[in-house]
Order: structure tokens, then sequence, then C-alpha cells
């Protein structure tokens, strides 16, 4: 990443390892799926299949016209799968995208600054760090979803009408958990350069902390950080998926995988497939994102350690 | 002749280096007979180490020995099994590691350290062992080693780890010693004594030793033989008496003559450069692999290899033609081009930079430390120190390390703020803070880094640093076309084409980088110029191409400039007016000349005498300092000296500051003895000083 053709000489080298250029490619279908589903699917999420006698056709196995069976309803899980995947992914894609940001934010302006609002901070970082994660969203989601729903704030009231309330609370959920860690890689990142003599030659001409902090600092820190934020984003994507397996998540009509997993739940015995298709949605998907990013972290680091 | 200890034969050693096998050393015959210190020098990258372990067998795993035979012991060793090596290594061939700190386990005190050796190869009872590790710390001229062995590694400063280092290696009474450059992380005074010991202890035990190095000076003082190699060949190889005096081979002329102090104190006359640089392990050539640098390569040069012949008497060298460079018909390096005539700007009054009374205290006080109740423990690092800088002036500062040299740099252009004192630019007042500095001030007062690897940022072109550099601290907003007009100028004026705007930094080699930082330092025409270090982390032959332009530049531009080394002939090369440090003050200050001249302070002729002189002949000076450099937590009362000082008069210089004496030409000396007196002694004991 170190020349104009630093992507494409990225991607070459990616394209070097099977394993990373694989679950690559699985990724990006994942996310093709996750927008254009809708589209592609041939049923309606909430559609439910008839037999020739207008019947549900509850739990069918999987067949020709139903490739992954239908679920105890009678809608069809394929359908129901794709239009799922924009909920399943975007939603942990956009609250990610966010945790990264900010945490970027932070750790830049920690690791470069110093001194007390370092400490401080860092320190604050910390504890949220020492909470395990899901107790936190339980506690969170429980207690800010009901603030939410009867707020009377102007413009807040607009927004959960907008989004809802449980989607903003479980935004807010990946955020608040994910910003310390994000904030913590681009921290000692951002440590490893600040003393370096490009960054002092910069000091030394008067540039302003921002232009320091983001045209001088944060390219060296952009490798770790995308490498973390993919991270992050499979990391909410199971939360959002287990969340969901807990009644948490994404409310119904929504097809969320980790609901319809919940759903699927009581059927296990008599309709395993109703169970196994979202589960093999959610899993392939984190181990690819998991693979992809060890891939880029090792081309990365080869491109660092070749200096 | 007696039977070699070691004796490599046609061998070549590779590394793999993405998926392929590539030469790193290549048909190396060396031979080291008993009672030989036998050199290895040559730049980074010329393979010397790969070759100094990869004689015994001592290689990364991604290397492997392609060809040829170590003789050892009657055995070939290079087709040894690892397992059989292990009885040879630590026994019969010890290391001796450039850096003592790695080497040495940090959670294990020394004497067990010391003591695993001795058992596992000759053994010893544990009690044995750990006598004789007492034994082989005494021999190292270790004081108390009772209580060294109950030390942690860390617990030692750098010049004791190394001595232990030596003592370990030299405790099984190896037939053979490889050191690996280990007195380059040590400083100058520490390195003389090292190197001392290193002589005598090889001697006294009878054994070899291949001295692996980059500094010819070292290896002059130390070695009895020298191979040059460069690109993994062999260039030359003599007796040290014999290469010093009269290198037959153009690259071992041009290594000598880009040396600092190779013209002898003629301080107006440019350093002989070699151009160009090493070739990469891939690009390495069929033909002759010096050609294309050689100032006196001909064609044949350019289209056969030369073998390497026995020359002179049992000299061996690798060159078409040196025969001619043996008979005088050619000189086998480029002759510096003229004399620098300088821009004197000298008689204008005033200073560029005065700096009062400066002052850095260095401490930990964390929340925790106040929480204990610890009490504030801090470092003086530079205590009082008063600087004037002339316009067209180049200031030297030279200390070792812990001598605050760098510290007074850093206050200087504010990466750190003083703690008092005050300085004035150009007869303005300039703040101790940088955010209080104005643009005019900022543009003023540049710095070139020592690391010329991170002083540019890896993801911006040579043109935008410099660019961006010109654009912030102009006074009227240039335009584009300014802008991309003065990038040429400075890029023309540092020696790189206009086309090295374009690339990054790990396009560039470590000089052209250092090109590029003084570049952006020059860029808007500064009045001084800070460099720290400049050329400390780069290899003799590019050394000398930067102090050239150094000079250069001063000369065009009438910039004035604060140099700071550890290295006295550097400082002694560009400087006008010297100034020596320790332990944060200012010991000795005066104009180039005179610090050279008696009388001088006791450390600066510590200091002299510890240069390691690349010749031979030369009467070494014969001041070592004891022990090491005290740390500037305990910094002694008094005279901060007195503790190595050879010259030590007794009380006073312990319990009272000495008094700055002060001759007629501003020449300043702190020290208790009055300067007749010193001048008199010196001249007493002072052999013929050679720089």
């Amino acid at each position: 990443m170190r020349n104009e053709h630093g992507f494409i000489n990225f991607i070459r080298q990616i394209a070097q390892r099977p394993v990373a250029l694989v679950s690559m490619v699985i990724v990006l279908i994942f996310i093709l799926l996750a927008v254009i589903g809708p589209a592609v699917a041939p049923y309606e999420f909430d559609a439910i299949q008839r037999g020739e006698d207008r019947r549900a056709l509850r739990n069918t196995p999987p067949s020709t016209t139903y490739i992954m069976g239908t679920d105890s309803r009678g809608r069809d899980i394929f359908s129901r799968l794709l239009w799922g995947a924009r909920d399943t992914i975007g939603l942990p894609a956009v609250a990610s995208l966010l945790a990264v940001s900010i945490g970027a934010l932070i750790g830049l302006s920690t690791g470069y600054v110093g001194g007390w609002y370092d400490e401080t901070v860092s320190r604050l970082m910390d504890s949220l760090l020492a909470i395990p994660a899901l107790v936190l969203a339980l506690v969170m989601i429980t207690t800010i979803v009901p603030i939410l729903s009867n707020t009377e704030v102007l413009g807040l009231v607009q927004l959960v009408d907008f989004f809802g309330a449980n989607n903003i609370s479980l935004t807010v959920v990946i955020v608040l958990l994910y910003v310390p860690i994000v904030a913590r890689v681009v921290r000692s990142a951002t440590l490893n350069v600040r003393d370096l003599g490009y960054i002092e030659a910069a000091k030394l001409r008067g540039e302003s902390l921002l232009y320091i902090l983001f045209s001088e600092i944060f390219p060296s820190v952009l490798p770790s950080l995308v490498v973390e934020g993919s991270l992050r984003l499979s990391y909410a994507i199971f939360l959002v998926a287990s969340l969901g397996f807990l009644g948490l998540g994404v409310q119904p009509p929504s097809p969320e995988w980790g609901r319809m997993v919940l759903d699927a739940r009581n059927f296990m015995t008599e309709a395993p497939w109703t169970m196994w298709f979202p589960v093999l949605a959610i899993a392939s998907l984190i181990i690819s994102i998991n693979l992809m990013s060890d891939g880029m972290r090792r081309v990365l680091r080869n491109e660092i350690g070749r200096e | 002749m007696a039977t070699p200890v070691i004796e490599a034969r046609n061998l070549s050693i590779d590394y793999r280096i993405d998926k392929q096998w590539l030469n790193a050393v290549c048909d190396i015959d060396l031979t080291i007979n008993p009672l030989q210190i036998h050199g290895l020098v040559g730049e980074s990258g010329s393979g010397k180490s790969t070759l100094g372990l990869g004689m015994m067998r001592y290689l990364d795993s991604n290397a492997r020995i392609s060809q040829g035979e170590i003789l050892f012991n009657g055995d070939d060793i290079a087709r040894t099994s690892l397992s059989q090596m292990r009885s040879i290594w630590g026994k019969e061939i010890s290391l001796v590691p450039q850096n003592p700190l790695d080497s040495l386990n940090p959670s294990m005190r020394i004497g067990k350290q010391m003591a695993e050796v001795t058992m596992l190869h000759m053994g010893l009872s544990q009690k044995e062992a750990l006598q004789t590790a007492i034994q082989a710390l005494e021999h190292v001229k270790i004081a108390d080693p009772e209580q060294i062995i109950r030390h942690y590694p860390h617990q030692l400063s750098g010049g004791m780890q190394q001595r232990v280092m030596i003592a370990m290696a030299l405790s099984t009474r190896p037939k053979l010693l490889i050191l690996d450059e280990p007195t380059t992380a040590l400083d100058v005074t520490t390195q003389a004594v090292i190197l001392d010991l290193v002589r005598e202890l090889i001697k006294e035990e009878e054994a070899a030793a291949l001295y692996v190095s980059h500094d010819l000076g070292t290896v002059a003082q130390l070695c009895d033989y020298v191979t040059v190699l460069y690109a993994g060949e062999v260039m030359e190889s003599a007796s040290v008496q014999d290469l010093f005096a009269k290198p037959l081979h153009p690259y071992t002329a041009g290594l000598l003559s880009s040396l600092p102090n190779a013209n002898h104190g003629e301080r107006n006359s440019r350093l002989s450069t070699i151009d160009g640089v090493a070739p990469s392990l891939a690009e390495r050539s069929s033909v002759c692999v010096f050609a294309e640098r050689c100032p006196v390569a001909i064609e044949k040069c350019h289209n056969e290899k030369p073998p390497l012949e026995q020359t002179v008497g049992n000299r061996l060298g690798r060159c078409w033609r040196w025969q001619e460079i043996d008979s005088g018909d050619i000189i086998p390096r480029n002759k510096p081009q003229g004399f620098i005539t300088e821009n004197n700007q000298k008689e204008k009054s005033g200073l560029v930079l005065a700096a009062h009374t400066i002052s850095k205290q260095f401490g930990e006080y964390s929340l925790l430390d106040r929480l204990l109740g610890h009490e504030k423990n801090y470092v003086q690092a530079v205590q009082d120190v008063s600087l004037g800088v002339g316009h067209s002036m180049t200031v030297g500062i030279v200390g070792e390390s812990g001598s605050g040299k760098t510290t007074l740099a850093r206050a200087i252009v504010a990466l750190i703020s003083a703690d008092s004192g005050t300085m004035e630019l150009l007869g303005t007042p300039l703040p101790v803070e940088l955010n209080k500095r104005d643009k005019n001030a900022l543009s003023q007062l540049r710095m070139i880094f020592q690391n010329p690897n991170d002083a540019l940022n890896p993801y911006q072109t040579v043109e935008t640093t410099l660019g961006r550099t010109f654009k912030v601290l102009s006074k009227e907003n240039p335009s584009a076309t300014e802008i991309s007009e003065r990038i040429e100028e400075v890029l023309q004026a540092v020696g790189l084409a206009a086309a090295y705007a374009t690339r990054y930094p790990n396009q560039l080699s470590g000089g052209e980088k250092q090109r590029v930082a003084l570049a952006r330092a020059s860029i808007a025409n500064p009045a001084l110029i800070i460099a720290d270090e400049p050329t400390s982390s780069l290899d003799v032959s590019v050394q000398a191409t930067i102090l050239n332009l150094l000079k250069d530049l001063r000369a065009q531009r009438g910039a004035s400039y604060v140099v700071i080394s550890h290295d006295l002939d550097v400082i002694h090369y560009l400087s006008d007016w010297i100034v020596v440090m320790y332990l944060g003050e200012i010991m000795e200050q005066g104009s180039s000349e005179k610090v050279y001249e008696l009388p001088m302070h006791p450390y600066t002729e510590a200091l002299l005498s510890a240069i390691p002189v690349p010749d031979p002949t030369a009467r070494h000076g014969h001041i070592r300092l004891d022990g090491d450099i005290p740390s500037p937590r305990n910094k002694p009362t008094g005279c901060p000296f007195h503790t190595r000082c050879p010259r030590y008069i007794g009380d006073i210089c312990k319990h009272e500051a000495p008094p700055i004496r002060t001759t007629d030409d501003g020449h300043q000396i702190r020290c208790h003895i009055p300067l007749d007196d010193l001048a008199i002694t010196q001249k007493q004991s002072t052999p013929e000083r050679t720089v």
C-alpha cells in the first residue's frame, strides 16, 4: 500500500492466498445478496406458500420448488434468507462502520496527544471493555428500547419512527461495545509512529493537530484499521444474530437469520432443515469474514516487513 | 606455517527470498591461523555477517550453504549435522554477538547463565561452574565478580554486558572466537576498552578470532589480517599493515579515503566518495561486482569477472588493474572535486542563535507514584547550557550517549520545551514552546533527523513532502508552479534528479533519503539547520557524500548549522566551533582547531585517544577511561567527570563544580586544573596524535 499501485498490488497478493481469496469472494457474494436479495428472491419473505388444497405448506423438506424447504408457517426459507440478508448484514455493517469511525478518532487522538487526555479516555475505554458483551447488550436493550419507544424528545421521535427503537438500540450497543476495541488498536498503531521523524518534521513546520492526525498518521494506521474493521463486522453480525436468537434482535416481521433460528428451534427434530440453512448462512459468512481479515492481515504485515 | 584453525574453501551461502535462492556470499576462501585476529570488513549488505556466522554454521532458517567446505579440526563442518554442531558451538567456536542484551536471558542471573555453558561443555558441577564464572569475569576485568554473578542482565551497562558475553565465550577455552560487530552498540570510550581487552585475551588464550565489522578504524586497531568483502565477494585480503598502507583494490582505496579524517584535518577540501549504491542480492552481476561504482573501471571490468589472485607478496586481490594501482600509474579513487569556497558571511555581526542557560529535566511522576508517595525521580538531561551560533558557522556538539546533546537539539527546535533558559533567533526572542513560535521562527530554524528511514512519511512522495513544507513555511502563498520550480531547485542542490520528485521513500536508498531530508530542511531558506547525527546510520561511503553535501550547501546558501554527533571525526571535519558535552553539561568549547590542541579538557583528551584510527602503524592514544558513564539519574557531584577522570586531583573535583577557564580566543575549559598545568601534563603524556 505504499505506492500508487498499492491497491492493485494488495489484491494481487490476496489472490496468491487461496483461502483468503475464496473467503473474500464468499463475503462479496453475501454483500451482493444483501443489496439485491429482495429483487432476486422467488417469493416475498412473508408469503405463505400453499398447496393445491389452499392449505399452507408447513415444514416441507427441500425440493425443486422450495430449494431450502419451507418453515413452520409455510414460508419459503430461501426467500426469507435472501430478504433477511439485508438486516443481518446491513445493521451490523452500519453499526461497525460507526464504531470504526469513532474508535479511529479516539485512538488517533489519545495515541498522539497523550497525557491526561489519554489517561482519562483510555481508562474509560478499559472499563467498558471489562463488561461482558452479551450481558451489556441484554441490559442495554431491555432498558433503552422502552425509553426510546416512549420518548417525546423532538427529533428523536422521528428517528425512532423511521428506524425503529430496536434497531437504534442495537446500533448503540454495538458502537458502545466496539469503539473501545477499535480505539485500542488504533491507539497502539498511532503510538508506533507518533515519535518518528516525519511526524516531528510536520510538527516543526507548524502543522495543525488535525493535519498531523489525518494526513500524516492516518495512512499508516489504515492497514490495521481495515483488518480490525472487518473483524468487528463479523463479531457484530454474530452479536446481532445471537440477540435475534434470544428474541432481542431485529424484530419480526424482518426475517433476520438469528430470529429464523429461534423460530426453527421448536421444530428441530421434525424439520431440521428449517434450522440448518440460516445456521449455515451465519456460520459461513462469519468464518469467511474471519479468514478474509486474517489473509489481509498477513498481506499487510508482509508489505510493512518489506520496507 | 601452522595448520589453520579454520579454513573455508569455495564457500557460497544462499538465502531463500520470495521463493528463489539468491546468492549472498560467493566462492569465499578464508583461512584463519592460530593466534590470528582476522578482520572481515564491508558495508551493509556486503554479506560480512552472513559469512561470519556461516563459518560456524549459525545461519537463519532460510539460508543454506550451497557449495564449498569449511574445515575445522580436520572435519568439514559444512556437512556435519546440526546436532554435531551443538557440541562445537560454545565449546570450540564461540560467538560474541552485536547486541549483548538480546543474547543474554533477561530472566536468568549472570552467574547461572555463565555456569550453564561450562556445565554443558566441560561437565563441571554447578559449584565449580560458578567458580569458573567468577574467574572468567575477573579475567575480563570486571570488578567485584562475586556481586555481578547475582545480577540480572538489565542491571548491567552495555559495556559490562559485552564483557560478560566475552567472558562467557572464552570460558570454555574455544579455539575460535567469532565477534560480530561487538562494539557497534557501545560508546567510543567503552569500545576502546573492550577492543583492548579482546586483543589481550585472545593472545593470552592462544585462540584465534574472526572479527566482523564495518568500522575500518577498529579493524586497524584490532586485527592482524583483513579481508574486504563487497557484494558477497572477497575484494582484497592482506595483512593489516599492507592493506592500510597501500590498498590495491579500488573499493578498499575508496573506503579508506572516504573517512572524514582521511584528509588529515584539511577541512576545506571535500572527501572523496564512492558513487552509486551496492547491488542488492538479486542484482549481482556476473562481471566485476564493483565495476559499476569503480572510478577506474575499464571495458574489461564490465565484461569479465576478475579472479581472486595473488598480488604483491601474500596478498590476494580481485581486480584486473592491480598492477597499475601498485605501480602508481592510476589512482583508484574519485578525486575530491576541488576546495570548498566559503560563502563568507562570518563578518556579519550578531548571532543566528543565542541560547542562555538552557536546562531540561525528565521525570516520570505518574498518578500511581503520587498515590504511593514515591519521591519524584528526575533526570537532569541538560543543565545550564549556553550556546551561540554565528552567521555561516557550523557548531558541532559531541558527546557520548547520555551527554544530553540530542536533548539540547530538541530543546532548541522546541520538540521538547526547555524548563528554563532563554533563546534568541536572529536577535529576536525565541519562545521555548513550539506552539508559541511564529511562522518566521519555524521557517528560519529547521531540523534534520537521525534516522533517514523514518524521517520521511512512507505514504507521501518526495514532491508531496517538499511541496507541503515549502507551502506551509513560505511567507507569501506560492503558486503551484512556484512550488514545483522550488522543488526542482532544491533537489538539484542536494544532487538528486528532478525525476526523484515522484518517488516514494521506499524507492530511495538511505543516502538518498537523507538528501531529501536535507532538501526538506533547506527548502524555505532557513537561517539555521540543526542536524542530529545526520550520518550515523549510513555506510562510510555514503556518509562521505552527505558530509560533502552539508559543506557545499553551507558554502552556497550561507545557512548556519548545529551538527550533533558522537563521532569526533565527523564533528571535526564539519565544524568551526566544537562543543564537548558530558552528562548534560558543556565541558569544553572552542574553535575546531583549538579543541584539538593542548590544553584540552581531560574528557576531550580521553575521547580523542579512544577514537580508533584507520592506520595500524599509528600510536594509539593510551588513555582509557575506567567504568561506564554514570547514569544521569545519579549524577556525580562537583565535576560530573570526576568519577572517570584520569587527571583527578582530589576532593575538590568531588565537591566543587569546576570553574570555566577561558583563553584569549574564547576557548573554554571547565576544569579545576589550571590551563597551564593541563597543557604541561598533557604534553608529557600524549603521544603524537595522528588526527
